[in-house]
């Protein structure tokens, strides 16, 4: 290496103070980000997060949720098609992110060809996403496609961020704790279970997305001190958003109505003034009731949307979901045929069908009574039926926890086609869920009713005995609320579909049971907090408390 | 963008959100040409089409051609009944309306490729009272890579050279359109076989049976006896042998008579028959360039 063409020698001091400048401006700039995340822990939270999830989707090569059908009735609406498949392959093996321009004319666009729409809130990333298809995506993903549903995924990962970021401001606790437990959250939301779908042509990552942030509303809206129109219309947005992402989602009322009835709104100086310039002794109780009428309206606007969108779904699909209900759940596991259609007023010449799918070749819509099936059946008669048949709930749990077990549907491929992954599989990349899921399955009836039952009782000792502290009720009542409004979900997809498909409706009971453990977390941080106020002789002001404000304004209270 | 702009503004109205565009108009017209080009359009499920027509010189890839009265107990319906009760009344409604005779087909001839599409008013059309049934020819094959589509009318298509599409055609164990190399060609009607003849006589017999009762629908189907014909050959074939290997019948192929030799085109076509060496098999037919819209 002594030609002409030999480069400068460099002295091997100089290269060592080089490296050491190097390695020394790189921990100046982590010390720099680390003040600037210690700084602003949400949003530094939100963005690592959002990083975080597109490194999940995308790195190793993209994983999205495969099409099971479903994706026409949302992807049309946008005025797109797929890109066309090859010839023999299944709809369901793989992942299949890319879609052209299309127009469909009519009906050729609706739930399953009744002339009706199929509404949701998760149209509305995909107009996001096509919007930033057409002005980004060709650098991206390369210029062809009018929707990538590639993009959905940065979309929703950008919600996941902005969610968690929420989450980092209204947990209660130290910074490291309160990202210790939005990052938990992040965990779940990134979950093999979950986070296929944010790249897929269903409804149900809007779902996912708008749990995701009732959790930090509701953290809001139970912690202020000062209930003001602003928490109120955030919880009504999330949970207008969450309800109207798919019918099952009305669940999460569970968990919102009572928050919103709990906390009094704070009420306008004038109407104050009003209230007590008529005086009297209704003053009071005239006054309470103005303090909880925002919240009021709000839940009545709630229910008032739920049972609207449940109204407008396509009668088309009630009809599968009450056929599935009928048909698959209640004769396909049924030692009485005969009985169970009389029970439901339905005509014993019915019984051929038990069991049978809907478009199967001996569906009972090829039977002459099915006219009758449509004008006497109804979810009414089912829960009547379950009511006056309890024993037979014990078969549709076990159904129901089995479905649970498996965490995601096994039949829908995650990959894409030409990736060099066979049809159907399934991706691994944070698989907790499904692992944990199906070790449990053996003991199914031990594992998730403990989850639910203990996540109540937990939330409600928390919730109770600091009710007085922001904190810990906050914590407490999501805890509780998670809990009760993931088992009100599971029974809601038993009752509707039973357990036909029931792996994949199952993603948001799922979803809820996972997300109970950085709730646990947090319950328990608040819980610490509400003990610790109890003790501390100190006011937030630093002042020390006095005998009298320590009795009068305990943050532990006697349940 | 312009895309995104085309389909943003073409959904105008509130009451139609997150339905497709358009009047929900249907076509009611013998003759009519429609493009549907996408495998979900013509699911049994969505059973209406009230995209606009098109000139039958396009591509498209439906036609038109019968117009039938809904009737029953679906026709009274107030409100549009479930697809899976319409759907018999609605394949009744044009079962029996000439696509036979539209296509300018023959019973002597077999049919593939083709199917009847009924299609029923929209909901705002049924509402206003409209109980009509359009029969379509559909056009096969239809997958999710693409849609077969043709640039003409169907109707009398199965007299011209271009309908050889639509005939069934064998090389060898394999089926294909009479448009591609094959050895032989069906002809109907098929050969009724007993349980009796299949349990207790030798497929050889069987064969000669079917073989001898071929005569008569292939000489019918050549229009000329086929002694006329000495470069055809009868091909018999029993139940169950390929490529119709789920048929109960005897089937009736006639083909050149040299073995090992594969013809393009229809015996029935005005156009001789082209004789070639054997090639393989390759993809469905299709009409270039329309497959993958």
């Amino acid at each position: 290496m002594s030609g002409p063409d030999a480069a400068p020698r460099v002295p091997a001091g100089a290269a060592v103070d080089r490296l050491v400048g190097s390695v020394g401006r790189l921990g100046d700039g982590l010390r720099r980000g680390a003040r600037v995340a210690q700084a602003h822990p949400a949003s530094s939270t939100g963005l690592a997060w959002t990083l975080l999830i597109l490194l999940r989707l995308f790195v190793g090569g993209m994983v999205g949720l495969a099409d099971n059908y479903d994706g026409h009735r949302l992807m049309c609406q946008l005025g797109v098609a797929p890109e066309p498949i090859p010839d023999g392959q299944s709809l369901w093996a793989f992942a299949a992110p890319r879609y052209d321009a299309y127009t469909w004319y009519g009906e050729a666009c609706s739930a399953g060809g009744t002339g009706q729409p199929y509404l949701t809130t998760a149209v509305i990333p995909l107009w996001i996403a096509k919007v930033l298809t057409t002005a980004f995506g060709a650098p991206l993903f390369g210029p062809h496609d009018v929707l990538d549903l590639r993009v959905l995924g940065v979309v929703y990962a950008a919600l996941v961020g902005v969610a968690l970021g929420w989450c980092v401001r209204e947990l209660p606790g130290s910074v490291w704790v309160r990202v210790v437990v939005a990052s938990g959250i992040g965990v779940v939301a990134s979950d093999s279970a979950i986070a296929p779908d944010f790249i897929s042509p269903l409804s149900d990552p809007a779902g996912v997305i708008g749990l995701l942030f009732v959790v930090p509303a509701l953290l809001r809206l139970l912690r202020v001190e000062t209930v003001r129109w602003r928490e109120i219309a955030a919880m009504v947005a999330v949970a207008l958003w969450t309800v109207g992402a798919k019918t099952q989602m009305v669940s999460v009322l569970v968990a919102v109505v009572p928050a919103l009835l709990m906390r009094p709104t704070a009420i306008p100086a004038a109407v104050e003034r009003l209230v007590r310039g008529a005086g009297g002794r209704w003053a009071k109780p005239v006054s309470a009731i103005c303090a909880r009428a925002l919240g009021a309206a709000a839940c009545l606007v709630l229910v008032m949307f739920a049972v609207g969108f449940q109204m407008t779904q396509p009668r088309w699909l009630n009809e599968i979901v009450l056929y599935n209900g009928v048909f698959q759940e209640i004769l396909g596991h049924s030692d009485d045929v005969p009985g169970d259609l009389r029970a439901l007023g339905l005509s014993p010449t019915l019984a051929s069908a038990a069991g049978a799918t809907i478009v199967s070749s001996d569906s009972a819509a090829t039977l002459p009574a099915y006219s009758d099936f449509l004008d006497h059946a109804s979810f009414d008669s089912e829960l009547r039926f379950y009511a006056t048949h309890p024993t037979r709930l014990i078969g549709v749990a076990d159904r129901g926890l089995i479905g649970l077990s498996k965490a995601r549907p096994p039949y829908l491929g995650t990959y894409p086609a030409g990736s060099g992954h066979q049809p159907y599989a399934k991706e691994c990349r944070v698989c907790v869920a499904e692992a944990a899921f199906t070790m449990a399955e053996p003991f199914r009836w031990i594992v998730f009713p403990a989850l639910w039952l203990g996540s109540i009782a937990v939330g409600m000792y928390v919730a109770v005995r600091g009710r007085r502290c922001g904190a810990a009720l906050s914590t407490g009542y999501v805890l509780m609320t998670a809990s009760l409004a993931s088992a009100a979900q599971f029974w809601i997809v038993m009752f509707s579909e039973g357990d036909s498909d029931v792996a994949k409706h199952m993603v948001f009971t799922v979803f809820g049971i996972c997300l109970l453990g950085p709730l646990l977390l947090a319950a328990l941080v608040g819980f610490d907090q509400a003990t610790a106020t109890a003790t501390d002789p100190r006011l937030p002001d630093g002042r020390v408390r006095s005998e009298a404000e320590a009795e009068a304004s305990p943050a532990l209270s006697a349940p | 963008m312009s895309a995104l702009l085309t389909t943003s503004c073409a959904v105008p109205r509130v009451d139609r959100l997150g339905l497709g565009i358009g009047d929900f108009a249907t076509t009611w017209t013998v003759g009519s040409c429609h493009r549907m080009a996408q495998f979900m359009e013509t699911d049994p499920v969505y059973n209406t089409d009230s995209s606009p027509a098109v000139p039958c010189d396009s591509p498209h890839s439906s036609e038109t051609f019968a117009v039938a009265s809904l009737t029953g107990a679906v026709a009274a319906a107030a409100q549009r009944p479930s697809p899976l009760l319409i759907r018999p009344a609605m394949v009744a409604a044009c079962a029996g309306t000439g696509m036979i005779d539209y296509l300018g087909a023959q019973p002597v001839d077999a049919l593939r490729d083709v199917s009847i599409m009924p299609v029923v008013p929209t909901e705002p059309e049924w509402r206003r009272g409209v109980r009509t049934v359009r029969c379509d020819i559909l056009l096969g094959p239809r997958t999710r890579q693409g849609v077969a589509m043709i640039s003409q009318t169907l109707r009398g298509v199965l007299t011209e050279d271009v309908g050889a599409r639509f005939r069934v055609c064998s090389l060898g164990p394999v089926q294909v359109g009479c448009d591609r190399p094959h050895d032989a060609e069906l002809v109907r009607p098929t050969i009724a076989v007993s349980g009796a003849d299949l349990a207790h006589r030798t497929r050889a017999a069987i064969a000669a049976s079917v073989y001898a009762a071929c005569i008569g629908p292939v000489s019918a189907y050549l229009g000329t006896p086929l002694t006329d014909r000495p470069d055809l050959a009868v091909r018999a074939r029993i139940p169950g042998e390929p490529p119709l290997t789920d048929s109960r019948d005897g089937t009736c192929w006639v083909g050149p008579a040299r073995p090992g030799r594969a013809v393009t085109g229809s015996v029935r076509s005005r156009v001789p028959m082209i004789e070639r060496n054997r090639v393989p098999m390759s993809a469905p037919n299709r009409v270039p360039g329309e497959a993958a819209r």
